[in-house]
């Protein structure tokens, strides 16, 4: 197997009102292409930092993240940006969408930031859609959603860009069990069957549990569990 | 692409119409202060300048009691009385004057004629420089019952004008001159209008009154090199009941009042722009912070940080024209309303600028609007730019 992620040493230190707070320690981290990853842990252990690190959302204080042996924290605005639109779906703990766009629109974003919107992103949002039985919210703006229909619209619009990497920062968090089935078969069919890395943080054992792997950070450390 | 910059700085104008609101309003009325501002400054300096060359005359002879000098060659309607016409052949004959032009003004009363509050004007058929040259070249001889109409009228040639119970017929029209007695004034000659005082008097009709062997002012045209200040002097001196004035120190005199009050109205105007400017500042700002986690995920979804500053600065630049151009129709909507209002409140002539003076007015002042949208939307814009993405992400959870 290829490796896919690898950090080294990565650590984020946060200085608040003179005391430093240490929320990722020297986690060195090797994932290999198509693994499904969980890192469970308690709140303020954090997997949230040490995952928006690796998807060049938050610089670390220390420490190295290689894409496909790149170090992305080496590259200029441009090209991380160009590399998270191309390489990587987010699926955040709360609702992500944009609210003055509608279900479509924000859908088609990752697409219309990468460049240009064509027929076929409108077939892969509307696909993605179907999937989560969201096709007929596809006009409606997220106020017009409940809270679970928004985050799932955020999860479809994860896969848009047919990323190789997703990183999951608790996604079927307040969900109801429908949804967060859905939101998991989801996850499962694209890394079964398109070979999609996905690093899930939740706090669910038993969403873990059916993942191949299982981390836990502690104190900003990561184990094996 | 149908997404794109543009479309998702439209979307949120779109819906979040409160602050658009504000921020459109704060600027119309910026524009609207400068691009009147600027409108006026131009429409008065011309008219003034368009009267003085429509007028011809180097000096004017009133009676000794009236009104300032501004006034009385610009304000447009003579408030004074008459005096008598003998003083133009005593005059005439004075040293490097080249002619003199008796005009009386007569203003029109309820019922007396088509219209009340407009100015019946006569002009000698023999002496006038100011209208008749202008009458020939256009229509020849004027006929026992031909007027000629100010700019101000929309009659076409052939149309019927009732004064004082007498029909005349309009042949041509004067061009504009910015002088409201001129412009809304119907020009007949002075032996007419004699005739027709005469006449309302025995046929009974009130409002005339004007005596035969009377005028308003004595317009004088001097010979070239000629020094209008001297003559005015002599004029004076040997007739004290009268007043001289000079066109040209009148018209300098006017427009440095003129200048004193446009200066503050400009003033007036950075003011405004300057509180637009924080205002729409503040407003960014406040929408910034608010649309941190919007940010924030647009980075996620691989947005530059020039696709974030361009996003905010776009949304100024939208703001600020609609803004400017809605603060111009407003403003030139204004003006052309109330041109009549203003003509009477600042007492001098007033003429609205042309299509391509308007033109670049108006571009001018999107200009200015975009100019100041960049200075207030910069900051805000480099702001949502630098947040660090998932800091943005997490704000306001």
């Amino acid at each position: 197997m290829n490796r896919v992620i690898a950090t080294e040493r990565l650590t984020k230190i946060y200085n608040t009102g003179g005391s430093e707070i240490k929320a990722v320690r020297g986690v060195s981290l090797r994932v290999e292409k198509g693994e499904f990853i969980s890192i469970v842990g308690h709140s303020g252990s954090g997997k949230t930092t040490l995952l928006s690190m690796i998807g060049g959302l938050t610089r670390p204080t220390y420490g190295r993240v290689l894409i496909d042996g790149v170090d992305i924290w080496a590259m200029s605005d441009e090209e991380l940006s160009r590399f998270r639109n191309r390489k990587i779906g987010f699926m955040f703990q709360f609702s992500s969408l944009i609210s003055t766009l509608t279900v479509r629109d924000n859908m088609l974003l990752p697409a219309a930031l990468s460049g240009k919107v064509e027929q076929q992103h409108e077939e892969r949002a509307l696909e993605l859609l179907e999937r989560l039985g969201l096709e007929h919210r596809a006009g409606a703006y997220p106020a017009q959603l409940s809270g679970g229909e928004q985050r799932r619209v955020a999860v479809a619009r994860a896969f848009m860009n047919r990323p190789e990497i997703i990183l999951a920062d608790e996604p079927t968090g307040d969900l109801d069990e429908e949804s967060e089935e859905q939101v998991m078969e989801l996850l499962t069919h694209m890394n079964r069957e398109e070979g999609v890395t996905i690093l899930l943080v939740t706090h669910n054992l038993e969403l873990a549990a059916r993942t191949r792997r299982t981390l836990r950070m502690r104190r900003g450390r990561l184990e094996e569990r | 692409m149908r997404m794109s910059l543009l479309h998702l700085a439209l979307q949120n104008l779109r819906m979040r119409k409160f602050r658009t609101l504000g921020v459109v309003l704060a600027i119309a009325i910026a524009s609207a202060a400068l691009f009147s501002s600027i409108m006026l400054m131009k429409s008065m300096s011309s008219s003034i300048e368009l009267g003085m060359a429509q007028l011809g005359a180097d000096i004017m002879v009133v009676p000794g009691d009236a009104e300032p000098e501004g006034a009385i060659l610009l304000g447009g309607a003579p408030e004074w009385g008459y005096f008598s016409l003998r003083y133009a052949e005593a005059i005439s004959s004075l040293e490097d004057v080249a002619g003199v032009a008796p005009l009386a003004f007569v203003e029109t009363t309820e019922g007396c004629c088509f219209r009340s509050g407009v100015y019946i004007v006569g002009f000698d058929r023999e002496k006038d420089f100011l209208i008749k040259p202008w009458v020939e070249k256009q229509v020849g001889e004027l006929r026992a019952f031909d007027a000629v109409a100010g700019a101000g009228y929309d009659w076409l040639p052939g149309s019927e004008v009732r004064l004082y119970g007498v029909s005349f017929t309009i042949v041509a029209k004067i061009p504009a001159t910015g002088v409201a007695s001129f412009d809304r004034g119907v020009f007949i000659p002075l032996d007419r209008l004699y005739w027709l005082s005469k006449r309302s008097r025995e046929a009974g009709i009130a409002g005339m009154p004007l005596e035969q062997g009377e005028v308003s002012a004595l317009m004088v045209r001097l010979e070239p090199d000629a020094n209008p200040v001297s003559v005015a002097r002599a004029i004076e001196f040997q007739f004290p009941e009268l007043r001289a004035v000079v066109a040209k120190k009148a018209l300098s005199n006017v427009k440095r009042q003129m200048q004193v009050m446009l200066q503050s109205l400009l003033a007036l105007s950075a003011l405004t722009w300057l509180t637009a400017v924080i205002l729409v500042s503040v407003i960014l700002s406040m929408s910034v912070n608010e649309r941190r986690r919007e940010f924030g995920i647009l980075r996620a979804l691989g947005a530059t940080k020039r696709f974030i500053f361009g996003q905010v600065v776009v949304e100024a630049y939208l703001l600020a024209t609609l803004g400017s151009v809605l603060g111009m129709l407003a403003g030139y909507t204004f003006l052309a309303l109330f041109q009549d209002v203003i003509e009477g409140y600042l007492r001098m002539p007033y003429l609205l600028p042309n299509e391509l003076y308007v033109a670049l007015i108006s571009i001018a002042t999107i200009d200015v609007a975009l100019i100041l949208a960049t200075i207030a939307s910069v900051y805000p814009a480099y702001r949502s730019a630098e947040l660090e993405p998932y800091d943005a992400i997490r704000s306001g959870e």
